[in-house]
């Protein structure tokens, strides 16, 4: 502590402890504040508005070598209130549709349908009408017609510090019908 | 002018040390406290920084007050040699022993 060089070491490292327990703090706070939020608080509303599935290729269209596939094609209506989830710990919201469904060689399948990245509070009430989804639905036995699924939004909670937590709701029920030429 | 290069004492060493204890623990929790209450990330930052800041102007540059109880040194102790002063035989003591005995005794 006698030289310059040795005080200035001295303060790096003390606020380098002194920064991340801030920032420990701060990870802490974000899921108690999100824990105080009541379960029911982020209302969302799903609901199909039209489903159909045609015959198409995954990839590139006239690439023979991949087989014909069953696309299920999706609209549905969402209504979110996820201000809730706010706080001066959230960075970004990451909101994605899920269609989950069994088939008899596989328990659980997954396909997300739609996705979007919400970074403001007041972009956190989402409302879409008539809303045709982002990616087309396919399975990889490449047949989809009469699978029955259960829509979903599932968000992840991006924070600035601290980690990361996933979080589901609404529901919204759903068959594929057979294949439209 | 403020000499950088300049040695603080042992008193200035323990003071800049609790002072940049106490700054930068005070803008912490201050900076958590108010970023809380504003529901703001960047406050806390920008607080933190700002203690950090003043932090090191506090206690990095050898200030005066570091430097106001310098060391007290004893007076210089003359070592009689063989020279100047006349020994005795049988008592002769040479070295630093006889410096040893006076400061001890």
């Amino acid at each position: 502590m006698h030289t310059l060089s040795q005080r200035a070491n001295t303060l790096f490292a003390f606020f380098v402890t002194v920064l991340f327990s801030v920032l420990g703090a701060v990870a802490i706070s974000g899921p108690l504040l999100l824990w105080r939020v009541p379960k029911d608080a982020n209302a969302v509303d799903l609901s199909v508005e039209a489903v159909s599935v045609k015959m198409g290729r995954l990839g590139y269209y006239y690439d023979y070598s991949s087989p014909a596939t069953e696309l299920g094609l999706i609209q549905f209506n969402l209504d979110a209130d996820l201000t809730t989830l706010w706080n001066w710990n959230t960075k970004q919201l990451f909101l994605y549709v899920v269609a989950e469904y069994e088939t008899p060689s596989h328990n659980v399948n997954q396909i997300v349908i739609w996705d979007d990245i919400i970074t403001s509070k007041e972009d956190a009430i989402v409302t879409l009408r008539n809303k045709k989804a982002e990616y087309v639905a396919s399975d990889m036995s490449h047949k989809l017609a009469g699978i029955r699924t259960n829509l979903s939004l599932h968000w992840n909670i991006v924070p600035h510090v601290g980690l990361l937590m996933t979080q589901r709701a609404g529901s919204a029920p759903l068959t594929f019908p057979r294949a439209s030429q | 002018m403020l000499d950088l290069d300049a040695k603080i004492d042992f008193e200035g060493q323990r003071l800049s040390e609790r002072y940049l204890h106490l700054i930068l623990t005070f803008s912490g929790i201050v900076s958590f406290l108010v970023g809380f209450a504003l529901q703001s990330l960047q406050t806390t930052l920008y607080i933190l920084l700002a203690g950090g800041i003043i932090a090191s102007l506090v206690s990095i540059p050898p200030w005066p007050m570091y430097r106001s109880h310098p060391v007290k040194y004893l007076p210089k102790i003359e070592i009689p040699t063989d020279t100047d002063v006349e020994v005795k035989e049988g008592q002769k003591e040479t070295g630093v022993w006889p410096v040893v005995k006076r400061l001890l005794f």
